[in-house]
């Protein structure tokens, strides 16, 4: 519109006797100009829009931090979702947190004896690196350097569990530097072997990730540019030698390059080409400090160590697009894939764009409610209303979650904000999981204790309370709820309480926004809170129930749950058996009224109507898990 | 209604100018400060209807939710209040919690004119929308008002001290202000609301407030940095005057234009501070509600269900309007020399005049 | 003078090591940054927090902390500027120097527009206070002001860039549109012109046709797709404005100061397809630049060369038209890119986006595609924040105008006869200015410190972004390297108003109060 304004001013100008003019002259002159001038200003061109190209957009909720997310700091989910497309592996998680075995990659197979347990992963000949130097299991020894602490030490890279390494990784510290004693390569260098003292769980979580060591070592070398075919095969020759011999002055330079040189969130032509090589269906073509990262698909390596991609050519992640933004975004076509929280309006904003289609992008993280039955860890002397394991504090305990009005919080407040949303009965198993959740809740006591209709539920109460605490109608229970003071947890507790109120508990509403650091205190009679977990590991989580645990923070004392822990914690156990002792401690959380589990946290995906294929999990990488799925 | 638009006109002008004076020297012939003030402030329409608005709706929140004075509770003539829920109104298309409210009479083809169980309509778990505004409307009243007098005074008073005395104290007030502008107020508010909880709205809008003065307190400093120098001031001086006189009768009249349409300015800018705070997570914290708080809840809501974005969002607006005018009509008001504004009466007559003579012309 | 500049900045130092230490301490003990790890039971998870401990240093006390981070503030003195590393171990140097240019390209056009409009606008509602336009003006610059930022973003959002992009997928504006579009132009133009009924009338009926016209030419002939002005419509705008600028500073019965602009508004003429050879050639910032020299330098040439008394205002007149000139030549050569720009892979026919600082997609390095691709993702950022920011300008200009217009030298002025137009321009224009300037200098130097909301709606990353994300990720170093560069500014700008208002205004007597 400036322009016409301007054209009006100029118009004003070359009329300013206009005082003198009348109506048909002016009227006469104004359409003489306003068509002359729209004459000057047009040159007909025939603008055809172009099909859409096999690119597909989508959002991230944090710029990319660094490429190697397994630098302890960049442990990022947008990093290794960036990164994902661009590397295989012998397995991959799919959308029911599942490993899939990726044997176009190579293959591994387990072994129990004397020596220990061993478990030896072969790598599929002819596989090369999308530099064209081939992949065997040498490429597989990296991992072990950056996890192994025992080998840091041997090297003298430092004590990682002091704080001091040449490698700043996050693998150091877990279970696979407490089991692991050597590992063995095959004479072709094309497997490696594991050896632990003993079975554990989950061992099959641990496979060796490759890692481009030839490039690592020209990098260490100084070099800015790929290697020829035999510089790359020497730099792995050598890497094998320093590995081997333990070479101290080397690994230090190659774990700084490992620790730092990949911390870079601007890619472009001038980036040093050894720090992209890679072996996925995707490269990193560029990046954008904090708007996005562009990865095209690899002709060297696609279809090479995984699954091919045919349908599409390109990959563009947008960073830091609030879910606000994204309905809008969306309706103008600027992004195609969309996955995150939003609000029951931003919901039904989604649901009336024409070209997207939404799923349930449900996350793996679940709503609380937990009470207290003693300080944590035994600390201070709790004395509110659910202290102790007598039975009369179990039955108050236990009204107070019956009267938990589960249904019409789903109803009420997430539906609207999910697609999928029912109620959730189990704290490790999750509605997402399909079938397997429906055959488990029927044993883990939940149901069996809190699984009555609401009416029920309440009459339960309300008879439970009328024991317990007969003048609770003049006299109710007080007890002090602590949630974090968002919008949705304080709606939340509102329509608890009213509930509660029905049934002789007064709870006041109003969270804290330091709330985590207030769980151990002994002012707080119960607890909202949301958990999350990543891939289902076989301890569960008995890192939150089992007496004397860090984190048990509300003071649970119960021998049968510890029992219980305690087998999870030790030997690998089949699936079937894992789930009974799962069972059997949420029975007993059940039975005890410690907690009770609300609702798995509503999510999102809302994908263009074009791009097919998108299977959202639960668990990162969540939406570009099956990327050679997708057609767009 | 005069245009500056023709150099022949000026002299004209110039002439209008000095008969407008001299009618408007005669009006206020006899009247005191105070009253010349008050009468020049009926004058101006849009701040009189503005002070109307506001006055009414203050009266509308206030008495319509109820309030604390000190230990006791006013209850409002709303039946509903914030805390507590109803079941959700069941409208059309499976939606729930719809407004009641009705305008369109039957005879039009609406559903009659009626206001219905919620009016406004519900939030998602059940509570009255009407409710929710009005304690949020007295929410925000409260804020803009506590950061307007806080900030206003603290403004003015540190302004008018550092420039009139100038000098030594100037440089050291200053100083403070160039300190209290580097520190961001949400650090102060995030430090806050993580040791203490949530202290309330209130104590939220008196933080708000000591921070809000830096700008005004410069402003008037210059304001009076100026006008200190001026011969009324040097009149004033040497007829005797305290420095309390000075400050008071001779300097604050003159430079209560640029304090009153700054605080004006600040007050409605207030309540959109609130409003950005809250939707940032450091404003009004639930179950408390304040319409900056409604409105960024759900400002998803725009398309999907606008009675929640709307009546807060409309409250809030009425608001920094009311106030806005109100500040143009004191400024019009307090300023000593302003002309005088033309009322309807004499564009009548003066209209009437005009026909007159071209009738006289034909 | 300069001990006075000196003594400021030496207490500056003292102001900035005070608040720096009590925001640094305050800000620490406001939240963890390990609260995010408080409950994580994985393997994973524990050695983040063992590596984000060791890299915060967060085991040391926090007031001693405050002067490891003020060593390597101090850096700044020999050359070793560190403010240490973000919680994501990025270093908080390179975030800042990313964000800051953002939020520069951000604000800019915002201030600078909000500035201008406000202040042209607080002049005419001052010059015609109480008139219609001055209600109309005041009401609606209260609205905008009155309005959350979010809540305009949606709206422009939906209406300049969703239903403009599918107005351009159809090319089609209906006739509905057309008339209220003309409708508004005319109220508009009534409201500005004002005068008799009889004028009015003519006005807005004349502003409607017009406006009607040019839409239906628009939209027969698909201008939007091809919207270059070509060198007649160069012409005639710079003609237009060579009359304007004239008209307002000079007055039209000045020949000298007419004669120059309307040579300026010539030479464009002439130079338009010989600049055209250029820009496809050379296009950079650099030629910009030297464009802008040239042309000013000519400017000031042929104003010499016209005009033989009165140079200095003269000169000014002519430096401003081909400013004016200059900008609308690059108007035209970016608006012939839009063709281009439409049919390119990431845009797809929809130009204006909603979200983002640049469209990702775009892999072309020509100079104006890029430059025509950051002033798309600017448009809808820069009207929002220049809806909501310019009220307060009007209203400071009307109020300070009218201060001055009511003051005794103005009615001398006019008593001696000068023109209405000399009364406004050289005596109330100028002493309006005196505080709008020093207000400008503190305002500037805010903006620096990001738009928080309106960066994360529109999906830009700045020193806002940055900022927020310091809050909420209790993230120290970040939140003071923010910290740094805007209160620095702030206690600058102050210390420039100061400057500013002494030199502006002659009745502040400067030793006084040195």
């Amino acid at each position: 519109m400036n322009l016409v304004h301007l054209l009006f001013i100029f118009y004003s100008f070359i009329n300013h006797k206009g005082e003198t003019l009348n109506l048909k002259t002016l009227a006469r002159r104004s359409t003489i100009v306003g068509t002359i001038a729209g004459l000057l200003l047009a040159d007909i061109l025939i603008f055809t829009a172009q099909a859409a190209p096999r690119t597909v957009v989508l959002t991230q909720p944090t710029p990319l931090t660094g490429l190697n997310s397994s630098v302890t700091e960049m442990n990022l989910a947008t990093n290794s979702e960036v990164m994902y497309p661009t590397g295989f592996g012998f397995y991959y998680a799919n959308d029911a947190k599942k490993l899939v075995p990726n044997t176009k990659f190579g293959t591994w197979k387990s072994k129990k004896d004397s020596t220990g347990f061993r478990v030896s992963y072969t790598v599929k000949p002819n596989q090369t690196w999308n530099d064209g130097t081939p992949i065997d299991a040498v490429d597989l020894l990296l991992s072990h350097v950056v996890s192994s602490e025992k080998w840091s030490i041997d090297a003298g890279l430092g004590d990682p569990s002091a704080g001091v390494t040449a490698f700043d990784s996050l693998g150091y510290g877990g279970t696979y530097t407490k089991r692991i004693k050597s590992t063995v390569l095959s004479d072709n260098n094309m497997t490696l072997t594991l050896v632990y003292d003993k079975a554990f769980a989950d061992w099959d979580q641990y496979a060796p990730g490759p890692f481009p060591v030839h490039a690592l070592s020209l990098l260490a070398d100084g070099k800015t540019t790929l290697g020829t075919d035999a510089a790359s095969k020497a730099a792995k020759a050598k890497f094998l030698d320093d590995y081997l011999t333990k070479d101290t002055a080397r690994f230090k330079a190659m774990g700084k390059i490992w620790s730092t040189s990949y911390n870079i969130t601007t890619v472009n032509a001038s980036t040093n080409p050894l720090l992209l090589v890679s072996n996925g269906g995707f490269k990193l073509q560029s990046c954008i400090d904090q708007i996005s990262c562009t990865l095209v698909i690899d002709p060297v390596t696609n279809g090479m160590s995984g699954p091919e991609t045919t349908e599409i050519d390109k990959i563009v992640y947008r960073f830091d697009i609030a879910d606000t933004s994204a309905p809008q975004a969306l309706a103008n076509k600027e992004i195609d894939l969309y996955g995150g929280q939003v609000t029951a309006d931003g919901l039904t904003q989604l649901k009336a764009i024409k070209n997207i289609t939404l799923d349930a992008g449900p996350q793996t993280t679940y709503e609380q409610l937990a009470l207290r039955t003693a300080g944590p860890n035994d600390v201070g002397d709790y004395k509110g209303p659910f202290a102790g394991e007598t039975k009369r504090a179990r039955e108050l305990r236990r009204a107070f979650l019956l009267a938990v009005p589960r249904e019409d919080m789903i109803q009420k407040i997430i539906l609207p904000t999910d697609v999928s949303a029912v109620v959730l009965n189990s704290r490790v198993v999750m509605p997402s999981d399909g079938a397997a959740y429906k055959s488990y809740i029927l044993n883990n006591g939940v149901k069996q204790y809190f699984g009555a209709s609401y009416t029920a539920r309440m009459a339960e109460a309300t008879s439970l309370m009328n024991k317990l605490v007969p003048n609770w109608k003049s006299k109710p229970v007080v007890v002090n709820l602590l949630h974090r003071n968002n919008a949705r947890r304080t709606a939340q507790c509102q329509l608890y309480a009213a509930s509660w109120a029905k049934v002789g508990f007064t709870v006041a509403c109003g969270g804290r926004a330091d709330w985590s650091s207030q769980t151990s205190n002994l002012e707080y009679d119960a607890g909202l809170f949301a958990w999350g977990a990543g891939l289902p590991v076989q301890v569960g989580d008995c890192g939150q129930t089992e007496s004397e645990s860090p984190n048990s923070t509300w003071g649970w004392i119960n021998p049968a749950i510890d029992k219980n822990c305690s087998v999870l914690k030790g030997d690998p156990l089949r699936e079937a058996s894992r789930n009974r002792y799962w069972q059997a401690i949420e029975k007993e959380q059940s039975k005890n009224a410690y907690t009770i589990p609300l609702f798995q946290w509503p999510g999102v995906t809302a994908i263009a109507t074009t791009l097919k294929g998108v299977k959202p999990s639960p668990i990162t990488p969540n939406l570009v898990w099956n990327y050679w799925e997708w057609s767009n | 209604m005069r245009t500056f638009k023709k150099k022949t006109s000026t002299l004209q002008s110039a002439e209008i100018d000095s008969a407008e004076n001299a009618i408007a020297n005669r009006e206020v012939q006899g009247l005191t400060q105070r009253q010349i003030v008050i009468r020049r402030f009926l004058n101006h329409r849009a701040a009189v209807t503005s002070l109307i608005i506001l006055t009414t709706l203050v009266l509308f929140v206030f008495t319509g939710s109820g309030f604390h004075v000190g230990p006791w509770q006013i209850p409002g003539w709303w039946k509903h209040n914030i805390d507590t829920l109803s079941d959700l109104i069941v409208c059309s298309e499976g939606r729930l919690g719809c407004p009641t409210l009705s305008v369109v009479p039957k005879w039009l083809g609406g559903d009659g004119i009626r206001l219905g169980e919620h009016p406004l309509g519900q939030d998602d778990i059940g509570h009255d929308y009407l409710a929710m505004v009005l304690r949020g409307a007295q929410r925000s009243l409260m804020v803009t008002f506590i950061i307007g007098t806080v900030a206003g005074i603290i403004g003015t008073v540190v302004g008018a001290i550092a420039g009139f005395f100038a000098g030594r104290i100037d440089n050291v007030l200053m100083r403070f202000v160039d300190f209290l502008i580097t520190i961001p107020s949400i650090i102060i508010g995030s430090v806050i609301g993580y040791h203490f909880g949530n202290l309330g709205a209130l104590f939220l809008a008196f933080y708000l407030g000591l921070f809000a003065w830096t700008g005004l307190s410069r402003l008037v400093r210059g304001e009076f940095l100026s006008l200190r120098e001026r011969e009324f001031v040097d009149a004033a001086r040497v007829a005797g005057a305290s420095n309390n006189r000075i400050i008071f009768k001779h300097i604050l009249p003159n430079a209560v234009g640029v304090i009153v349409v700054s605080v004006t300015l600040l007050m409605s800018g207030a309540i959109l501070l609130e409003t950005a705070l809250s939707y940032l997570g450091f404003g009004v914290i639930p179950p408390d509600v304040s319409l900056g708080l409604l409105i960024s809840t759900y400002q998803d809501a725009f398309t999907t269900r606008p009675y929640l974005f709307w009546w807060p969002g409309i409250t809030i607006i009425t608001i920094a309007l009311s106030i806005n005018f109100i500040g143009d009509g004191l400024r019009d008001a307090f300023d000593p020399r302003q002309r005088r504004k033309v009322t309807l009466k004499e564009r009548r007559v003066k209209l009437f005049n005009r026909l007159m003579r071209k009738s006289q012309n034909v | 003078m300069l001990a006075f500049i000196g003594r400021r900045i030496g207490t500056l130092f003292v102001i900035l090591f005070g608040s720096s230490f009590i925001l640094y301490n305050l800000t620490a003990i406001s939240g963890d940054p390990r609260e995010q790890y408080k409950f994580a039971t994985d393997e994973k998870s524990q050695s983040a927090l063992r590596a984000l401990v060791r890299q915060l240093d967060l085991e040391t006390p926090p007031p001693l902390r405050y002067f490891k981070w003020l060593e390597g503030v101090l850096g700044v003195f020999y050359g070793k500027l560190n403010f240490g590393v973000t919680r994501d171990n990025e270093d908080v140097i390179s975030r800042l120097s990313a964000a800051i240019p953002t939020t520069l390209k951000l604000v800019t056009a915002a201030t600078l527009t909000a500035i201008f409009l406000g202040i042209a606008l607080g002049m005419v509602t001052a010059i015609r206070q109480y008139s219609r336009f001055d209600y109309v003006v005041t009401f609606f610059s209260f609205l905008m002001f009155s309005l959350p930022i979010f809540w305009v973003a949606v709206l422009l959002k939906q209406f300049l860039a969703i239903e403009f992009n599918d107005f351009l997928e159809v090319g089609y504006i209906d006739i509905g549109w057309r008339i209220l579009i003309a409708a508004f132009t005319a109220v508009f133009w009534a409201g500005v012109i004002g005068g008799s009924k009889n004028r009015i009338a003519k006005v807005a009926l004349s502003a409607f046709i017009l406006t009607f016209g040019i839409l239906t030419a628009i939209v027969a002939l698909k201008w939007f797709y091809d919207p270059g002005l070509g060198p007649i419509v160069v012409f005639i705008l710079s003609v237009g404005i060579a009359f304007a600028v004239t008209a307002i500073s000079m007055g039209l019965d000045n020949r000298p100061a007419l004669k120059s602009s309307l040579s300026i508004a010539l030479i464009t003429l002439i130079l338009y397809y010989p600049l055209q050879y250029v820009f496809d050639k050379y296009s950079s910032w650099l030629l910009i630049l030297a464009l802008a020299v040239l042309t000013i330098s000519t400017a000031t040439l042929i104003s010499v060369l016209f005009a033989k008394i009165d140079r200095g205002a003269v000169i000014r007149t002519s430096v401003i038209t081909s400013i004016g000139c200059g900008l609308v030549v690059i108007l035209d050569r970016l608006l012939s890119t839009w063709s281009e720009y439409l049919t390119l892979d990431g845009v797809n026919g929809r130009p204006i986006p909603t979200i983002g600082q640049m469209n990702p997609l775009l892999t072309t390095d020509d100079f104006w595609l890029v430059q025509l691709d950051t002033v798309v993702h600017l448009i809808l950022p820069t009207v929002a924040l220049t809806l909501i920011s310019f009220a307060g300008y009007i209203r400071f200009t009307r109020g300070t105008m009218l201060e001055v217009l009511n003051q005794d030298y103005i009615r001398t002025a006019r008593a001696k006869g000068l023109s209405e137009r000399v009364v406004v321009v050289r005596h109330a224009f100028r002493n309006t200015m005196i505080p709008i300037t020093t207000i400008i200098v503190v305002d500037i130097s805010g903006v620096i410190g990001g738009a928080i909301i309106t960066e994360r709606v529109f999906g830009w990353s700045g020193m806002g972004t940055l900022f927020n994300k310091a809050i909420s990720g209790y993230d120290l170093n970040l939140l003071m390297g923010v910290f740094a560069v805007t209160a620095t500014l702030a206690v600058l700008a102050n210390l420039v108003a100061d400057l500013l208002y002494a030199a502006l205004d002659p009745r502040i007597r400067v030793g006084n109060r040195l």
